[in-house]
């Protein structure tokens, strides 16, 4: 994991931990991951 | 500066009421009894807190009284008498509100610190007092709950609940893939099936047909046999009817010939030669005197004739004109006379003359009929001997045909035997022919609905597989063996997310435990709690430990009661002033007033101290037997 998403997590974290945020952000991490499999798979 | 606070219908308050609060300064509420003093502090509390997310703080605010228990129909926040309740805190430009239906339903929700629960309050029924009380040590909700650590622990279970269903999807998405994976390979298999079945099908077919051709052209061959044989014996009976037809024309032949010859032996027999000859005879006799007395007569009439040719001639040499007729030498005759006379004698010659070529005519005439009836004769025996001889001819035909009857005949019987050794052969090749028929039909049948059944498990593999060939992942439909390394990688992110935030619960659990115990520390300095050595929380399992002077260790169900207030006091402010110094509000009870007064004043002083450093509404309640409802008012420190 890098330092970016370790800074946008203790931003998450210190603005209280908020459900829509983290799901947010676990939402475009995942959306993430698949535009990246999905192009390594071409 | 001040803060507004209105309360309609919370709790014991019914109605709307609204207080000022100052700010950076201790503020009193001033009560008597059931007025209302409770439900200030919880109205004051839910408007700062709520919304709840963390259990553990739900339970809190449940056991605090301003939330409604679980399953109950009765919000307790709110007036038994009325049907919401309503807080409202202004602060300048920023306005919280909090209103709640008696059902529970939160019509309208704050964004506050669910942590003030825990350490912006020092009342009665605060976690830390309930918890000493109880002699309960287990404090780990301190570095948990309050610190940062919370919310990373929130993130955390977050991420865990997400990892949980990531890798449930992924196990489905395995077990999706692994049957899918069965499915293709059955229906490889059913695939190999279908295509033997329709080879053997196939091979079914051809064997039928090449059977059939087989059994077909047998058949023709038979028939065709039958039918060459039927011709065959079709055409020697028509043989034999155009034998027996010749054999009744030549039979009927036969008959007319005997017929005439017996009419010809009839005929022969009815001409009696000896009698046509006697009559003949006869008959030529008497034609015969008839011709000699014509002679005769004529003789005589030529004799006459010659008699008077002479004396004419005579009489004309002589020129007489008379003379006596030399006939009958009487009379006397004239020349015309003798002329007439020899006329009339010479056509008397003529006339016998005449009359003698008649009976030499029929003379001949009967001699002819003789020479006919002789001829008649023989042509009869002619005719008869042609007849005779036709009819040896006719009979050894006759003969001949009807020795060739018995072959023809033969032959039929012999034709018929073979057309009925045919037409068995026929049979039982018909019957062959059926019987293989219905086996290889029966076999085709049963492989035709073999087959109709695999292809129609194929389809239903197919239409699994086409069902199953996406899976929904995020916002896309991908394939599955895609959306299975998606979630690996998914799972691979989530587990060094985990990791982080575990690492970064520990830090601030530790980072916690550290600040806390150093700030109680200094604040039992500050506030004179000299009666104790050390109050802190241990490492790894958060108790809380108290050491009486010189350092010995008192556990917390041993401690007095006032003992406990005065912990649960220091512990209070502490984690106010460690974990929630940007919100500020603090709320104390009447907890301090059980205290002596030296330490009610420095706790007081100490917390006016901070109010004004802090900029904090620092709120105490009081029992003030003399007010008839609640006064808030800034404190005054005496000193």
């Amino acid at each position: 994991m890098n330092e970016k998403t370790k800074k946008i997590i203790d931003k998450i974290v210190s603005n209280g931990a908020r459900l829509e945020d983290i799901e947010k952000f676990l939402n475009k991490k995942l959306e993430e991951i698949i535009e990246k499999v999905i192009r390594s798979e071409g | 500066m001040k803060a507004r606070i209105e309360l309609e219908n919370v709790g014991g308050i019914r109605g709307k009421v609204s207080f000022e609060i100052e700010q950076g300064k201790v503020n009193e509420v001033l009560a008597p009894n059931a007025m209302g003093k409770t439900s200030f502090v919880r109205g004051l509390a839910v408007v700062l807190s709520a919304p709840y997310r963390d259990e553990f703080i739900i339970n809190e605010a449940i056991n605090l009284g301003i939330k409604g228990e679980r399953g109950s129909k009765w919000e307790e926040l709110v007036n038994i008498y009325e049907e919401y309740a309503r807080v409202v805190l202004s602060i300048n430009s920023d306005k919280r509100e909090y209103m709640v239906h008696k059902d529970g339903t939160v019509k309208k929700l704050p964004f506050g610190d669910e942590r003030f629960l825990l350490a912006g309050l020092l009342t009665g029924e605060c976690r830390t007092i309930r918890q000493l009380l109880t002699g309960d040590d287990k404090f780990n909700w301190i570095v948990n709950k309050l610190s940062l650590a919370n919310f990373y622990e929130a993130f955390y279970k977050e991420v865990k609940r997400y990892k949980d269903s990531a890798e449930r999807k992924r196990a489905e998405i395995e077990r999706k893939i692994e049957i899918i994976s069965n499915k293709l390979r059955e229906k490889e298999e059913l695939e190999k099936q279908r295509e033997s079945i329709s080879k053997s099908l196939e091979e079914i077919k051809k064997k039928l047909d090449r059977e059939k051709q087989k059994l077909l052209e047998e058949r023709k061959a038979l028939i065709n046999d039958i039918n060459v044989l039927k011709e065959e014996i079709e055409k020697r009976k028509g043989e034999i009817r155009r034998i027996e037809k010749k054999k009744d024309y030549l039979e009927k032949q036969l008959e007319k010939i005997r017929n005439e010859i017996k009419k010809l032996e009839k005929e022969k027999k009815s001409i009696n030669l000896e009698d046509i000859r006697k009559e003949v005879e006869k008959k030529r006799r008497e034609l015969d005197d008839k011709i000699n007395e014509l002679k005769k007569l004529r003789d005589e009439y030529r004799g006459n004739v010659n008699l008077f040719q002479d004396v004419l001639l005579v009489m004309r040499r002589h020129k007489k004109e008379k003379t006596i007729c030399p006939a009958c030498r009487k009379s006397v005759l004239t020349i015309e006379e003798v002329e007439a006379n020899i006329t009339e004698y010479e056509e008397k010659v003529r006339q016998i003359n005449s009359e003698i070529t008649k009976l030499n005519i029929e003379k001949e005439k009967i001699n002819q009929k003789v020479a006919g009836a002789e001829r008649k004769i023989r042509e009869l025996d002619r005719r008869i001997e042609d007849f005779h001889k036709e009819m040896k001819d006719i009979e050894s035909n006759l003969r001949k045909i009807m020795a060739e009857m018995p072959v023809i005949k033969r032959e039929i019987e012999r034709n018929e035997k073979e057309i009925a050794k045919k037409a068995r052969k026929l049979e039982e090749l018909e019957l062959k022919t059926k019987e293989e028929d219905e086996a290889l039909n029966n076999e085709l049948k049963k492989l035709e609905r073999h087959l109709s059944e695999i292809s129609e498990k194929i389809g239903s593999i197919k239409g699994f597989i086409e069902e199953s060939s996406t899976e929904k992942v995020g916002s896309r439909w991908v394939d599955p063996s895609v959306a299975n390394k998606i979630y690996l990688h998914w799972i691979a992110f989530l587990d060094s997310l985990a990791d982080y935030l575990r690492q970064k619960i520990h830090e601030h659990r530790e980072a916690a435990r550290t600040k806390f115990n150093q700030r109680i520390k200094d604040l039992m300095i500050k506030l004179g709690f000299t009666e104790f050595d050390q109050i802190a929380l241990t490492q790894d399992d958060y108790r809380l430990v108290v050491f009486r002077k010189g350092f010995v260790n008192q556990p917390i169900r041993t401690l007095s009661m006032s003992e406990k207030y005065a912990i649960a006091t220091l512990l209070q402010i502490t984690l106010k002033e460690t974990y929630l110094p940007d919100i500020p509000f603090f709320i104390v009870d009447e907890v301090i007033l059980s205290f002596d007064e030296t330490r009610k004043k420095r706790i007081l002083e100490y917390l006016a101290e901070q109010a004004r450093r802090n900029n904090w509404f620092i709120i105490v309640t009081k029992l003030a037997e003399e007010e008839k409802g609640i006064v808030v008012k800034p404190l005054e420190l005496v000193g």
